[in-house]
């Protein structure tokens, strides 16, 4: 990694891309107000800030798909003017979004040159485009047929594929938000080695992340934003993690995991040996009253598999299980709930919230299931979802504000709610601070210390070991669809659990 | 954002209103019991149809055999009429009948995951197959007391078509708005995963929807023989798009998770009221076919621009949301 320059002191003809005094309103708020930035040519600029601080508005305002009030973009101290993504595209801005851009159904080649095909008298050069594709893959020690499906590789190889793309095409300037949310340790690993060739090359990167440790291992300046303003802006080695948080909250997390030790009850779940066909083996593991027990891995180690068979949404070969004493064999997610198992998913949009309904009807799906009758009681409904939403602090409108207006954080929350309407044995959460932001992860975390000072039994799927590490009693590890070992608090060790993990230790 | 899916209902309030004045000034004939009773009395069994309709849209699928099942349940309860000269047992035939198509069409849209818009289409065959099998494709004549169904008056004053549509609104009403089953139909049709991960029985809600579509069906198919003073098999063509055309007026949104039974019961309204302004001024009977497809097509553009402007309110509110701490 180069060295920041020590002053900070930037050269005017080393500026790649620079925004000066960017503002944009929405109808009611100031999403950006006055928001300044230097991207110097050949580095990595990370953008930190909560969500909803203006960061993915600022993206989109300098590839054009919005347009800003007030300000200026300069690139290459040229002011320009992108009416859209075409534009900067052309220009040599290329966006890489969270959710990736890509058609499923198509190979890799034509994922590649999408709007740019090759052609012979008004056809398809379809020679030219599998070797011109080919090319580009060899070139990047990608070793993919590019007549493939790209829906068969996996999304860090489809991540790289499109950064790829974009070099391929010119890019000067890439634009990458939160790159690292859905791929794997080593596979982040692999993009930052990308990333650090393709900046020798002199490829400028805007980077945003919530990743703290990312952002420093690979910024060499960064930006903090906080409600649509910059707050600071510098050289990544003028910056410590908890600076950094201090400046995107505005106040001072002295305690980021508010552990405490609560007094461990009898045994709630017990599993053993547990077997589904080609997704994991002979996994066990149990689960006591009053602890948060830890579940580490690498993306695909079957951590969320394991979790959904107990849950009745995936199916389970074999295996025992025993809950509170007595026997318990999955069958549906009906079952488990009766069975007082309950599993927050990890993919909040596509199997937590209902977007179009309110907030009031996300809370009390569940607890109907419990209620007998057919009839609602519609009062009583409503004062339930208001108490359980004021518990756990969910920010909204109203309560009938549909959740899908809600941000992530406070959609979290009240599937949270949803769940503690109802009685637990054990309650799985999986990824439950997935893209949201720092303050409200801390009030997610609060409310599990909350709930196993209740007696609950909380089992944690995480894949920021930080966060298993500061509120977890015991951790698991698995790696390949078996259970590869299990830690006691005293024992956490970082490097150790990765080691474990990835196979280099038992 | 609160106030938003009422103010599409107040809308449709408005739309009608405002419709009825226009109608007013138009016609001296328009604001009289009489035509205002015929507007009603024309409407409601299209109306019965799109309260059905309205719920399986609601759970995010299609009924296309709603109107060959009314004709084919009304038939076999009137031929069930001469037979026995039992009404409540012609009555109960119908309902049979229909809950037993739509017990088929649940089973395979909701286990077989077939998609709904080609398994009810293939059962409109089926349905006007097997009554004219039965009947040898001949219309029923002569049904007596059936006739009551769709002719009688409630206190001697209220048409008895009007009582059967209203009984339905209500019915559709409380299903949706207070039972779990429609709280269920609301959540599946709004996200089919996320109802399945909150414990909802999918296949089973889906099931029991079809089934009550087909319930629902069969009533304003005994209803429409009634009306006619025939058993007319093929009477019941089309009346499964009229029922999509007044749940789309009345606000329910055809992605699923939106709609509500008074938005259908307007969205049947309108279309009624323009039919017979219509035929009040001796508006080509062509004409009005076109009129009325070109109102389809606004109802629909105006529910897609309000989503749109949804999608600008969702982008704000994420980050006035934050602002609010």
């Amino acid at each position: 990694m180069p060295d920041p320059p020590a002053d900070g002191g930037i050269m005017e003809k080393n500026i790649k891309l620079e925004l000066r005094g960017i503002s944009k309103s929405f109808p009611g708020v100031k999403a950006l107000d006055n928001v300044n930035i230097v991207l110097r040519k050949g580095t990595v600029h990370a953008i930190v800030g909560e969500n909803g601080a203006g960061k993915s508005t600022l993206m989109k305002i300098i590839n054009g798909l919005y347009k800003r009030d007030k300000g200026q973009v300069f690139l290459d101290g040229k002011e320009v003017h992108f009416s859209g993504p075409m534009e900067s595209s052309e220009a040599g801005i290329a966006m890489i979004y969270q959710e990736l851009n890509f058609f499923p159904e198509l190979s890799i080649a034509e994922n590649i040159f999408m709007k740019r095909q090759p052609s012979k008298a008004g056809c398809l050069n379809w020679e030219k485009m599998m070797q011109d594709a080919k090319k580009i893959l060899e070139h990047n020690a990608l070793n993919y047929d590019p007549a493939m499906k790209i829906k068969e590789l996996p999304i860090g190889s489809i991540q790289m594929l499109e950064i790829v793309k974009a070099v391929a095409f010119n890019a000067q300037v890439i634009i990458m938000d939160e790159p690292t949310s859905s791929i794997s340790e080593k596979e982040v690993r692999m993009l930052f080695d990308k990333i650090n060739e393709l900046r020798t090359k002199g490829i400028s990167f805007l980077y945003i992340s919530h990743k703290m440790d990312e952002v420093f291992q690979i910024a060499d300046d960064i930006t903090v934003i906080r409600d649509g303003k910059t707050i600071i802006s510098g050289p990544a080695g003028g910056f410590d993690n908890d600076s950094i948080i201090t400046y995107m909250v505005g106040r001072a997390i002295n305690n980021v995991y508010p552990k405490v030790d609560v007094p461990i009850g009898d045994i709630a779940f017990d599993a053993k040996n547990l077997c589904s066909k080609d997704m994991f083996e002979n996994v066990s593991f149990f689960v006591r009253k009053g602890e948060i027990v830890g579940m580490a891995g690498l993306i695909g180690a079957g951590r969320s598999e394991v979790c959904r068979s107990i849950f009745g949404l995936d199916s389970l070969d074999s295996g025992e299980i025993v809950l509170c004493g007595k026997q318990y064999k999955p069958k549906d997610v009906t079952h488990a709930i009766e069975n007082k198992i309950l599993m927050i998913t990890e993919d909040r949009r596509k199997e937590g919230i209902i977007g179009v309904r309110s907030c009031r009807e996300n809370i009390t799906i569940t607890s109907h299931h419990i209620n007998k009758g057919v009839i609602m009681n519609l009062k009583k409904e409503k004062e339930d979802a208001i108490r359980m939403s004021e518990m756990l602090k969910v920010r909204f409108a109203g309560i009938e504000t549909p959740i899908g207006y809600l941000s992530g954080g406070n959609q979290q929350k009240v599937l949270l709610a949803r769940w503690l309407m109802l009685e637990s044995d054990l309650l799985i959460l999986d990824e439950p601070t997935k893209g949201i932001d720092v303050g409200a992860k801390l009030e997610i975390y609060n409310i599990m210390i909350d709930l196993v000072k209740k007696g609950y039994a909380i089992l944690m799927i995480s894949s920021e070991l930080p966060e298993l590490l500061g509120m977890c009693d015991r951790i698991y590890v698995m790696s390949q669809g078996r259970m590869r070992g299990c830690l006691a608090r005293k024992d956490f060790q970082q490097e150790r659990i990765m080691q474990i993990a990835t196979g280099v230790a038992k | 954002m609160r106030a938003k899916p009422d103010m599409r209902k107040y809308s449709l309030v408005l739309i009608l209103v405002g419709m009825m004045i226009v109608c007013t000034i138009l016609s001296n004939n328009f604001l009289t019991v009489t035509n205002l009773t015929n507007i009603l009395k024309q409407v409601s069994i299209v109306t019965i149809c799109a309260f059905a309709q309205g719920m399986i849209i609601v759970c995010g699928e299609i009924d296309l055999s709603i109107g060959y099942l009314a004709g084919m349940s009304g038939s076999f309860a009137c031929v069930m009429f001469i037979a026995t000269g039992s009404l409540p047992l012609a009555f109960c035939f119908g309902l049979f009948l229909g809950a037993l198509v739509g017990a088929l069409n649940g089973l395979f849209v909701a286990y077989f995951k077939l998609p709904s818009f080609i398994v009810t289409l293939a059962m409109q065959t089926v349905c006007f197959g097997s009554i004219c099998l039965y009947t040898g494709g001949q219309n029923i004549y002569q049904i007596g007391a059936f006739k009551n169904f769709g002719q009688a008056n409630l206190f001697g004053v209220i048409p008895i078509t009007i009582v059967f549509m209203v009984l339905m609104l209500i019915i559709t009403h409380i299903v949706l708005r207070y039972t779990k089953f429609g709280r269920y139909l609301y959540a599946i049709g709004g996200n089919k995963e996320a109802a399945n991960a909150a414990g909802i029985q999918v296949c089973k809600i889906k099931w029991a929807a079809f089934i009550v579509s087909g319930l629902f069906a069969a009533v304003a198919g005994m209803v429409m023989m009634g009306r006619l003073n025939a058993g007319i098999p093929s009477e019941g063509a089309g009346y499964e798009t009229d029922a999509i055309t007044a749940t789309v007026i009345g606000g329910t949104s055809f992605s699923g998770g939106a709609g509500t039974a008074f938005g259908t019961f307007l969205g049947s309204l309108i279309i009624g009221v323009l039919n017979n302004i219509m035929n009040l001024l001796g508006v080509d009977s062509y004409m009005q076919m076109i009129i009325k497809g070109f109102i389809i097509i606004f109802a629909v553009l105006a529910d897609v621009l309000t989503k749109n402007r949804k999608t600008t309110v969702r982008i704000m509110a994420s980050a006035s949301d934050e602002k609010k701490k």
